[in-house]
């Protein structure tokens, strides 16, 4: 009997592997592109750069403010050089006001920040934001939170606030080696999220006990990899979003926010135009990434190798991955991970894709981040970073380690059962890692 | 001194002498086989097995032991198949062997075979369910406490064997041109595990290729699209078709050599239009259960008792489908022996 022709054998196998070619060919890369010498320039420039109002460095708009929680990026970003974390005093206020109204319409309710300044106008205080709040307009950490007696670093007392709002505060995070996070693939932050959730027995997608977390998908389908709240996708957004927050200054990414005093304030126009912000994207893109350093002593040396050992072996390395992709010593896994109810923080820094809805169970994976998800901080440069979590509340590494819940909890107490020496050895491993101004 | 047989099945087998000329089971197709007489048939001819007739006629006139009246019930009318080319029956083409022995003729009749053996399906797939389950929740719950999974992968992998080696049956016993009744491995680990080695032998020496790729995928290429779904579910049906193809060869003459490429092109090339069985129905049957599968054990974590259900189900399933088609392939390939 004669077989088939040879065409359709040929037609076949053409139409079997055709999928795997198209997806070979489009299959996403570590995307890193160098920067210009002039754009780095000019965004160092505006990084520095003291804002005023009417700045003529921000023609097309009103300058700095209205409401502004510094007057220059470096003023926060500057612990070991430019581009670092900030201490306590440039905490963020944020916060989430859902009104009976909202709450009955199952609406979105009111996110954005409690600015710490203002600039021609009356400066925003917690009484702006619901009657029953007093009229603070810079409250401290331990005003909003309320920290046990050893972390509290004065006499304050803690604000109580209505139901409806609930506030937080966010620490300024460091950007050295941003551009290395920018180029990781969403595909790579995905794999992390899979690999964790097949290794924990197929846990389920939220868990409050093991550490599986979730890649945040925005509306537009990608994955965020910077903010505290993974809130945004690449580099540029997050300085985009960060200009308007943080100095007011609008740009035709992020509109400058309003005054909780006047919220019928209309900007004249952008602050920044798009080059200017790729211009600061550049400069931050150039910051040096953090390094590994070890001590000179032989016997510290030793204790940091050691650390490091540990470390993966009581399972802070679940989370605090050293590598993802091509990304060595980052010790950052870039997803989601339920912290506990002790650290739960509302509030958006930017724009959130959408919020929740309180009625569908939380495990869809585009969901917005909860209160209690925080995006794993990278670990390079630890050392150099102090205050740690997200709103700065424990002054050292032992006591960050200490406050982990949720999803670190196990780590936590696995921590705790270490030797104090063994403890030391991995302090020791975190201190070497170092901001890049430690190599000078 | 024991007597060296070999079973219809292909398989070497070894009895004492005192078991000459007495039935028993091969463990590898499960079936009843005779051992063959240490007496001559016919004076003047060498040492040969015992026809079935002579079998009979023999034990006719003989005591049955309690094992022996044991296997007859549960075998009450399957004849013995013949156990040595050396017997002095001609042997018989496969259409006379499916004449006398009642082999299935039609596809559908091979839906019997795993109702047949329900009674063992059906404790397989609980007992792997329970264990596969309890796995799963140990990782997400006492791996941390250094809970002994390790130990439970075992035993797991060690019943899994078993419900190879009985799936197993089906396709040996089928291949061997024995009739439509229930065929069950012994219970002595050491087939059982030859079983498991045989499979995972077949799935190493090829589709770990293809299902490597799948999980690579799954894995590390994002949120998967429509055209990566497709990609998938092409890989798992190649890994899927080809791991069924490679057990029937390795099966066919008992030899692990023959999971090749070449042998399994033979038997696609034998079957003809059958050969959409193994290559695309039992694939998507089996791509169909592992996603069920990997859903139920998802599930465990929220609904332990629906997840568990769904795990039974599951396996129960894949149980009784693997049976039918490794019988009837096996009816096949018995009726296309060249």
């Amino acid at each position: 009997m004669k077989g088939p022709h040879w065409s359709w054998y040929l037609l076949i196998g053409f139409v079997a592997l055709a999928p795997a070619g198209i997806r070979l060919a489009t299959w996403p890369g570590f995307k890193q592109s160098a920067s210009e010498p002039q754009m780095v320039q000019a965004g160092q420039t505006l990084f520095v750069h003291e804002w005023k109002a009417h700045d003529p460095l921000a023609s097309g708009g009103d300058g700095l403010g209205p409401v502004c929680n510094a007057a220059s990026c470096v003023a926060c970003h500057n612990q070991g050089g430019p581009g670092g974390g900030g201490d306590l005093t440039h905490n963020v206020t944020t916060y989430v006001y859902r009104s009976d109204a909202e709450a009955a319409a199952r609406g979105k309710p009111r996110e954005g920040v409690v600015h710490a300044y203002a600039v021609n106008c009356a400066p925003e205080t917690l009484h702006d934001l619901h009657p029953e709040l007093p009229s603070l307009s810079r409250p401290s950490l331990d005003q909003i939170v309320n920290l046990p007696g050893n972390l509290r670093s004065s006499s304050n007392h803690c604000i109580v606030a209505p139901p409806a709002v609930r506030l937080s505060q966010r620490n300024t995070p460091a950007l050295f080696g941003a551009r290395l996070i920018d180029g990781i693939p969403d595909r790579v932050i995905i794999a992390n999220e899979r690999t964790q959730r097949v290794r924990w027995g197929l846990a389920p997608k939220k868990s409050e006990s093991l550490p599986v977390g979730r890649a945040l998908r925005l509306p537009d389908g990608r994955v965020g990899h910077f903010g505290w709240k993974a809130q945004s996708a690449r580099l540029a957004d997050f300085v985009q979003a960060a200009c308007a927050n943080e100095l007011g200054l609008g740009n035709p990414g992020q509109a400058q926010p309003r005054p909780l005093s006047n919220p019928s304030y209309q900007p004249v126009g952008y602050d920044l135009t798009l080059e200017q912000c790729d211009q600061i994207t550049a400069f931050v893109a150039s910051l040096p990434r953090p390094i590994e350093k070890l001590p000179e002593a032989p016997s510290l040396r030793s204790d940091a190798v050691a650390g490091k050992e540990l470390f993966h072996r009581i399972g802070c390395a679940d989370c605090h991955m050293p590598n993802v992709g091509s990304v060595e010593g980052l010790y950052s896994d870039l997803l989601l991970h339920d912290m506990g109810q002790p650290l739960e923080g509302g509030g958006s820094y930017n724009d959130v894709p959408q919020q929740p809805d309180p009625n569908k169970p939380p495990s869809d994976p585009n969901d917005p981040p909860q209160p209690g998800e925080w995006r794993t901080p990278p670990l390079w440069g630890v050392a150099d970073s102090a205050p740690y979590l997200h709103d700065g509340r424990a002054p050292t590494l032992e006591k960050a380690i200490e406050l982990h819940g949720g999803q670190g909890t196990q780590a936590a107490r696995n921590f705790a059962s270490l030797s104090k020496a063994e403890q030391d050895q991995l302090l020791t491993f975190l201190r070497t890692l170092r901001a890049p101004s430690a190599s000078d | 001194m024991s007597i060296k047989f070999i079973c219809s099945c292909g398989k070497h087998l070894r009895a004492r002498d005192e078991m000459a000329a007495r039935r028993s089971m091969c463990p590898r197709c499960g079936a009843p086989v005779g051992v063959p007489s240490l007496r001559p048939t016919h004076p003047g001819t060498p040492v040969a097995p015992l026809t079935p007739q002579e079998r009979l006629r023999l034990n006719r006139n003989k005591p049955r032991s309690a094992s022996e009246a044991l296997t007859t019930a549960i075998f009450p009318t399957l004849p013995l198949p013949a156990c040595s080319p050396s017997s002095n029956e001609p042997s018989p083409t496969p259409k006379a062997y499916r004449r006398r022995r009642q082999l299935e003729q039609h596809w559908y009749e091979c839906l019997a075979y795993p109702f047949l053996s329900r009674n063992v399906l059906v404790s397989f797939a609980l007992v792997l369910s329970v264990g596969m389950g309890s796995i799963v929740l140990a990782l997400q719950s006492f791996l941390q406490s250094r809970f002994p999974w390790i130990a439970g992968v075992v035993v797991v992998g060690l019943i899994l064997a078993y419900a190879y080696s009985t799936v197993e049956c089906a396709l040996a016993s089928a291949l061997a041109g024995k009739g439509a009744a229930s065929y069950l491995p012994t219970w002595s680990a050491a087939d059982p595990l030859k079983s498991g080695v045989r499979w995972l032998f077949c799935f190493v020496a090829g589709p770990i290729v293809p299902t490597s790729l799948a999980i690579y995928l799954w894995i590390y290429g994002g949120d998967l699209t429509a055209l990566d779904w497709a990609i998938v579910v092409e890989l798992g049906g190649v890994a899927a078709a080809y791991w069924f193809l490679a057990i029937i060869c390795a099966n066919q003459r008992n030899r692990l050599r023959d999971a090749n490429p070449v042998r399994v092109a033979q038997l696609v090339q034998r079957l003809k239009y059958r050969a959409i069985v193994p290559v695309l129905i039992a694939p998507a049957l089996a791509i169909a259960h592992v996603l069920l599968g990997l859903s139920a054990l998802t599930a465990l974590a929220q609904h332990v008792f629906a997840g568990w259900l769904l795990l039974a189900g599951c396996l129960c399933s894949a149980l009784f489908w693997s049976a039918f088609f490794f019988r009837l392939l096996g009816v096949w390939c018995y009726c296309t022996k060249p």
